[in-house]
């Protein structure tokens, strides 16, 4: 998979877990069938980066670099405390699942956890961003800054300008 | 079929979390008993579309209706958050690269 495709599906992942994490923006219905969608999301990014997820998990009590290992333990932590935000979600739900038709006999209890699961995924969306800061700039550099620059980048003073040619007079 | 198994994986994997952390709540008193109001079967269906969010709220009340000022207000806190999540690891990355350069430049006698 190109480095501009995950790019991309990082951005809209990205996009996509500020709206779910901030209800207030989007209603309470919006908010749960949005947070669907991004449950699907995360999967088809795990699928892009699963190569690296198997090597890691084959290599982890191995030799291996510190950097590669925090990465692999703050996504494994992640991906749990979506999970449980996921988990909760569902059970507090009130739109999906009704719709589903199920009737689910959840309670406060719940909610806190949905809470709580919410805010540390945050912390770890921060740090999963953090220790892919390099691989973000420079391809943030590349795939958006760069062609945007070049669209109002004045063209070389000498790059428009009449060449003379020279003509040869052979009689 | 590859892709399909990968996925099935991932979803396994979210089960076997989801059904731990079910557990763990059910077998802890973190899990606080609510009669009443908080059975959701209960409680009368929710209406879909756009008017569903600006409903009279039964629970979770403020979060139920929508506000645009109010929820980019709330983007804003979270993009403030993660800024300083990341300069804060930013940083002690390079406090750590900063200690290796220091270490090899003067190595440890002993």
């Amino acid at each position: 998979m190109s480095a501009k495709t995950n790019l991309t599906l990082d951005i809209m992942i990205f996009t996509a877990f500020l709206a779910v994490v901030n209800p207030a923006l989007t209603g309470m219905t919006i908010h749960e069938w949005l947070a669907l969608a991004f449950a699907a999301a995360i999967v088809t990014h795990l699928l892009f980066h699963w190569n690296w997820l198997l090597a890691m998990t084959k290599q982890f009590f191995k030799k291996l670099i510190h950097q590669s290992r925090l990465n692999y333990v703050v996504d494994a932590l992640f991906f749990i405390s979506m999970t449980a935000a996921m988990l909760s979600g569902l059970l507090i739900s009130k739109s999906v699942m009704s719709i589903l038709g199920i009737h689910l006999n959840a309670n406060h209890g719940w909610e806190s956890i949905h809470r709580l699961a919410a805010d540390t995924s945050l912390i770890m969306l921060g740090l999963h961003f953090a220790l892919h800061f390099k691989w973000v700039v420079i391809h943030l550099k590349r795939y958006l800054v760069s062609p945007v620059l070049r669209l109002f980048q004045r063209p070389r003073a000498g790059a428009l300008a009449i060449k003379p040619i020279r003509i040869d007079e052979t009689h | 079929m590859k892709t399909i198994l990968r996925i099935l994986i991932i979803l396994l994997i979210g089960a076997l979390i989801s059904g731990a952390l079910y557990l763990i709540v059910k077998n802890t008193s973190f899990e606080t008993s609510v009669s009443g109001a908080s059975h959701l079967g209960q409680m009368p269906a929710q209406p879909t579309g756009e008017l569903a969010g600006l409903q009279t709220p039964t629970r979770g009340a403020d979060h139920n209706v929508v506000s645009l000022s109010r929820g980019l207000s709330e983007v804003g806190v979270s993009l403030a958050k993660l800024t300083g999540i990341t300069l804060l690891v930013l940083l002690v990355q390079k406090a750590f690269e900063q200690v290796k350069k220091w270490r090899v430049v003067r190595p440890v006698v002993g």
